[in-house]
């Protein structure tokens, strides 16, 4: 049996070369193969050549004729509270953060402690602020309900809702109406999205 | 009115984009500082002309600075700007066919002081005049040889050996398949061994 012919190195392999990543059976090829040696050592000196060609420099003031040519955005002002709250000023976020925790505890415990000193403090106010809060709910709902009677529609409204049958029947109609709006504004509206996907 | 702070040190070019979203004169400067040599590099060694070639590149910048808000931050800001520019050599080219230049000087060069204005300068500093000497007819052979290549080959060749670019990042910028790329860059590779095959070892 003879062995069979090993393949001459592709431009795959030789990048692989250049890289330093041939595999190992492929390096054997390169050691025993003359023709894909002198190529790949010619390959190699090609590239350093390539890659020793020097950067070239323009003239001087080219960068100024750029920055005349170039819309530099406005820089955005800064609100007055978020250059007070810049990292600058306040110090690293550990800080801030320990600093708030520390007014947030200290806060609670003042509060508390002068929960338990005035006892009766506390039930009085709760008591007056119910107190007002009620008596406004109230002052509220007589208003809304005056204004309503006043209106020139209220008695017709009334006698329509005069019975429970006229009152379902109301409110049937209502539905209905309802349905029939949102079955035309879908009609209505299906026919655009169509067309507008056929333009996309 | 723009913002004048300096830029952290170490900022990426994500973070120098975003301070020039932000207005940052300083960041505007920096991406130019940054970006100024390679990108006229690569339109330099694309065109062949030194004027055409700041032209080329200051018009690179300009687009690019001028649209920041269209430039999305998960791809490399060398990719957008490398993409702009080869777009702008490559334009060139095709409308004054300058891929068939010399490296003695642009096309339109007539006078002796023209041509020496327009031609490459190749070579480095702080050798010995012999060594300077042979350095830049190297140096003059290779630019010669790369100008003989297709300008898709040029500027592929360019990305990947000069820039360093990775086979999908220049199928990126160039809107080219990947086989096509590796296609190019090894035909490219092709001819420039034969053509520099008699370059002094």
């Amino acid at each position: 049996m003879t062995e069979p012919t090993p393949t001459h190195l592709t431009p795959d392999d030789l990048d692989l070369w250049l890289a330093g990543e041939l595999p190992p059976g492929r390096l054997v090829h390169l050691d025993d193969c003359p023709d894909c040696f002198a190529l790949a050592h010619a390959e190699r000196r090609v590239v350093a050549l390539i890659a020793a060609l020097p950067v070239i420099a323009p003239h001087a003031g080219l960068g100024d004729r750029v920055m005349a040519a170039v819309r530099v955005p406005p820089a955005p002002v800064r609100a007055p509270w978020r250059v007070l709250l810049h990292p600058s000023l306040l110090g690293p976020r550990w800080r801030v953060m320990a600093a708030a925790s520390v007014l947030v505890a200290g806060g609670a415990s003042v509060s508390a402690a002068w929960s338990l000193a005035h006892p009766d403090a506390f039930p009085a106010a709760s008591a007056w602020v119910a107190g007002e809060v009620s008596q406004w709910f109230w002052i509220t709902v007589r208003t809304l309900a005056s204004n309503l009677t006043e209106q020139p529609w209220y008695g017709a409204a009334r006698s329509l809702l005069g019975s429970p049958a006229r009152a379902a029947l109301v409110s049937a109609f209502g539905i209905l109406l309802y349905a029939s709006g949102i079955v035309a504004m879908r009609r209505l509206l299906t026919p655009a999205a169509r067309g507008s996907r056929a333009q996309a | 009115m723009a913002e004048r702070r300096a830029l952290p040190a170490g900022a990426t070019d994500q973070d120098v984009v975003l301070a020039a979203r932000r207005g940052s004169d300083a960041a505007y400067r920096e991406l130019l500082k940054r970006y100024e040599r390679p990108v006229f590099s690569l339109i330099y060694r694309m065109v062949r002309d030194r004027e055409l070639a700041e032209d080329l590149t200051q018009e690179t910048f300009i687009k690019a600075l001028n649209a920041l808000d269209s430039y999305r931050p998960e791809y490399k800001f060398s990719s957008w700007i490398f993409k702009i520019a080869n777009n702008a050599a490559i334009d060139q080219l095709r409308r004054r066919e300058l891929d068939t230049l010399s490296l003695d000087g642009a096309p339109g060069a007539e006078t002796a002081e023209a041509i020496e204005a327009t031609s490459l300068q190749v070579g480095s500093k702080g050798e010995s005049p012999l060594d300077e000497l042979e350095a830049k007819e190297i140096g003059t052979a290779i630019e010669r040889a790369i100008g003989r290549l297709r300008p898709e080959y040029r500027s592929c060749i360019l990305l990947r050996h000069v820039e360093g670019r990775a086979y999908e990042e220049i199928a990126e910028m160039l809107d080219l398949p990947l086989g096509t790329v590796k296609t190019y860059i090894h035909r490219a590779r092709n001819e420039l061994r034969e053509y520099l095959s008699d370059l002094k070892r």
